[in-house]
């Protein structure tokens, strides 16, 4: 049977972990390196690496990082940040990630999903999707948070699909850095539209946050605030879920 | 022994090479057919199509090395996810595909084999041991693995080694004298995977 995953998400600017909220006030957490070889240590199921800076800045795709992180890595790992075209996307992956997540591209030209789906296969691509309510609506956000798409959250996430995408990463802006618990009625709304599965990321604050979005049959979960400002541990949370039923992979023994 | 990784254009090499290097085994990734032979033992990795992965062999000319390290040469062949199912006779992604033919089966999609779940099937899932084999030494059953596909191969139980269940029974592992195949990724499955490799380098 296939296991829910927790996944922490590590947000990096200038090689540091940073964490924000509502996507904004970043502050440095750590060394990037250091965290991610800590988590590995920890083994957890997967990690999402977001570099935050390479949407604003006209940047190149630091390339080295993405190896280096890899190299300390032995689990699955999703990079996004920064992919403007094909060529970018495969570029990540050759470098050493098994997923691309991709964001603000998907608005500019939608079908970078397919083509990256035809050549590695719908597995390796993650369509990441921030969303806030703007004036009651709920409205699709791109490049970090700066820009106010005319797409609805649900109905994007469905073009996603269609286009080839393999997961779907959901982030509540309004929900981010908050600690208040996912927005369980988009969870919903999306869950009943779309068959890929779905990460949902945004607000979690304790592990019963997390046993909420698993009763409503996310495949998996993300964090990042909870990990890095509570005591709170990604195994502390898979002994409280099995605890109470969700099926969660067991460290090796 | 020198390990070698058969490179296609398959995507991300890096874990299963720094695994390898971990165990304290030497290993280069392999493009050129003529160094095949330099070999002991081989990973055929894989990410992606069927038939892309099958044209870019051909181009690549690597089909004549590989038959005469593998079928002649009885040498070692883990195949890894799609590196495991080319290892067929054929695939069924985009129309259908003649595979390496070293083992009688077919690679069919989750769906059409009446899986009803959230597909691709991502994630971590157990394995569970039909039959005891040198790949599962010291592998305790239920352990889990992280897999990545919507095809799956279907074969002879008589080569299967463990099962895993989506919906529907899907073939985790295979081995068939010196040729052993996992539809998971063992280089991304932390500490169960890295036993699996080792059970291989080590055999």
């Amino acid at each position: 049977m296939i296991k829910k995953r927790i996944i922490p998400t590590l947000l990096w600017s200038n090689n540091n972990l940073v964490k924000g909220k509502n996507f904004s006030q970043r502050r440095q957490v750590a060394d990037m390196l250091t965290s991610i070889k800590i988590y590995d240590a920890r083994d957890v199921d997967e990690m999402i690496v977001l570099d935050i800076n390479s949407t604003n800045l006209k940047a190149t795709l630091d390339l080295n990082s993405i190896t280096d992180f890899s190299k300390n890595i032995s689990v699955p790992f999703t990079y996004g940040g920064g992919i403007k075209c094909f060529k970018d996307a495969l570029d990540v992956l050759k470098s050493g990630a098994d997923k691309v997540s991709i964001n603000s591209e998907l608005y500019n030209d939608i079908d970078i999903l397919n083509k990256i789906s035809k050549y590695t296969g719908s597995q390796s691509i993650v369509a990441s999707i921030d969303y806030k309510k703007i004036e009651g609506k709920f409205k699709c956000v791109s490049h970090s948070g700066q820009k106010v798409q005319e797409n609805n959250p649900i109905e994007f996430c469905k073009l996603c699909q269609e286009k080839g995408c393999g997961e779907i990463l959901i982030n509540a802006i309004d929900r981010e850095g908050t600690m208040t618990g996912y927005d369980l009625e988009m969870i919903e709304r999306i869950k009943s539209q779309v068959t890929v599965p779905i990460i949902v990321s945004g607000g979690a604050g304790s592990y019963q946050h997390m046993l909420e979005a698993f009763k409503n049959d996310v495949s998996a979960v993300s964090a990042s605030s909870i990990f890095s400002f509570t005591e709170q541990t990604p195994t502390g949370a898979k002994k409280f879920l099995k605890e109470r039923n969700i099926n969660v992979r067991n460290s090796y023994h | 022994m020198k390990v070698g990784i058969i490179n296609y254009e398959s995507g991300n090499l890096f874990s299963i090479q720094k695994i390898i290097k971990d165990l304290d085994y030497k290993v280069s990734i392999i493009s050129q057919p003529s160094e095949l032979k330099n070999f002991d033992k081989y990973i055929l990795p894989g990410v992606g199509s069927f038939s892309k992965a099958m044209e870019t062999i051909k181009k690549n000319k690597l089909i004549d090395e590989i038959q005469e390290n593998i079928v002649q040469k009885k040498k070692m062949l883990l195949g890894i996810c799609l590196g495991m199912q080319i290892l067929f006779d054929e695939g069924t992604e985009d129309g259908n595909t003649k595979g390496l033919n070293f083992l009688n089966g077919k690679v069919k999609n989750l769906e059409t084999l009446g899986c009803k779940l959230t597909l691709p099937h991502i994630g971590w899932n157990n394995i569970i041991i039909k039959k005891k084999h040198p790949i599962v030494k010291n592998i305790s059953n239920n352990t889990d693995f992280y897999f990545a596909n919507n095809y799956v191969a279907t074969c002879s139980d008589s080569i299967v080694i463990t099962i895993s269940n989506y919906g529907v029974p899907i073939i985790s592992s295979i081995a068939k004298d010196n040729i052993w195949g996992v539809q998971f990724h063992p280089e991304k499955s932390s500490r169960g995977g890295k036993q699996l490799i080792s059970n291989f380098l080590k055999y």
